[in-house]
């Protein structure tokens, strides 16, 4: 039997349903719980539960992005970055707000759960936070 | 919004200066002009606003059953919420769940202690469809007061790191068990503070018979600087008496081992 503990959400799981069934029982007689039966959604992450496996995406999360940086009208690109890309420091064009700029990394920083082929370019990104082109 | 208001002063403004430029010549003019054919129709004959989408029935179905029980708006203070008759019911239902968990009680006002102030906070719940299913008044301290070594000690709590969660999901598909997920209603009323805390009464419930009263708390409240941290205690300690074992590495993990087997 194992629990995971997320301030008031409890994940949990078992070999044997019984088990479940028997801690949700004992969980319930201590507090007042509500039970929301399978894991599919826990902090951004969308969880599929199928006889095949588990599948984990976080579109929601992705498209709540795009609608805060409003980006969600922006034409959708196959591959992110070049490997050869080098950020410069380039006084030419004009400073964006750096703090929509570090909030973008982090946010895709938490992304990177379901993500990790953007974690190059992240990185890359993050490495570069001052004064922001 | 306003973009629809700028576009349909604009149309109105169109329409009023058509009739209007051939004044001197209206004498001679056909009448019929002016009823020139229009492609869309009058935005200022639009009376809901375009935003707000289709209605369909089965929405409409949902809207109808709460609409009449639910205030709309979200008040931005207590006095402005007493004057609802809905939001009088959230608040009570809010001070009814803290007699049920028997979260304070009511002491005589102690010296040299600082009294935190309460505050409420109201939101609209708002459903999968964008309608109003709840109004939610809840009371919180505001925990900026709190003095810390006299009001509160230790206010870390550990959380979970999106990464040990992915990793049990991992383990769930290689172990091909089910994960299942529940969450506890008003997990800060459970458990128990071990420093003494006195908050003020209620905003808008202040009972004069107790004015030189105060509340004091048994159980964490929502503002309460180490109120995250009790609940993890509450709750570990819960686990842990019934044969859970704590994570070494990730301390809000807890294992129950039944012979060999998870």
């Amino acid at each position: 039997m194992i629990v995971q503990v997320y301030a008031d959400d409890i994940i949990f799981g078992a070999t044997y349903e019984n088990l479940c069934n028997e801690f949700s029982k004992m969980m319930k007689s201590e507090f007042e719980m509500s039970m929301m039966g399978e894991l599919n959604f826990f902090l951004g992450l969308q969880i599929m539960q199928t006889s095949n496996g588990i599948m984990i995406h976080q579109q929601k999360y992705i498209k709540e992005l795009l609608k805060k940086f409003s980006m969600d009208s922006s034409k959708p690109i196959d591959t992110p970055i070049s490997p050869s890309t080098k950020l410069v420091m380039d006084d030419g064009s004009s400073s964006i707000e750096e703090r929509t700029y570090r909030g973008m990394i982090g946010s895709l920083l938490y992304l990177t759960a379901s993500r990790p082929d953007i974690v190059f370019r992240v990185g890359l990104c993050a490495r570069f936070q001052s004064k922001p082109k | 919004m306003e973009q629809n208001n700028t576009n349909r002063s604009e149309i109105r403004a169109e329409t009023v200066s058509k009739p209007g430029s051939p004044n001197n010549q209206a004498e001679d003019r056909p009448i019929l002009r002016t009823w020139k054919h229009q492609k869309s129709h009058p935005l200022d004959q639009i009376l809901t606003d375009l935003n707000s989408g289709v209605q369909t029935r089965s929405r409409l179905k949902n809207f109808c059953a709460f609409y009449a029980f639910l205030s709309h708006i979200e008040p931005k203070n207590v006095y402005e919420a007493l004057t609802d008759s809905d939001w009088i019911v959230a608040m009570q239902e809010e001070l009814h769940q803290f007699e049920r968990n028997q979260v304070w009680h009511l002491v005589p006002k102690p010296k040299d202690r600082t009294i935190i102030d309460t505050k409420w906070v109201f939101r609209n719940k708002l459903d999968e469809q964008g309608t109003v299913s709840r109004n939610k008044a809840r009371l919180v301290v505001q925990g900026y007061n709190q003095e810390e070594g006299i009001d509160y000690e230790e206010t870390s709590a550990p959380v979970v790191r999106i990464e040990a969660i992915r990793i049990l999901i991992a383990f769930a598909a290689h172990m091909e068990f089910k994960l299942y997920q529940m969450d506890v209603k008003s997990a800060f009323l459970n458990s128990y503070l071990k420093e003494e805390v006195y908050v003020m009464h209620p905003p808008g419930f202040e009972n004069n018979e107790f004015s030189n009263h105060v509340f004091k708390l048994d159980k964490a409240l929502y503002g309460l600087k180490q109120a995250p941290r009790a609940w993890y205690e509450c709750l570990s300690n819960f686990l842990l008496e019934n044969g859970f074992r704590r994570g070494k590495v990730d301390n809000t993990l807890f294992l129950k081992l039944r012979g060999n087997i998870y």
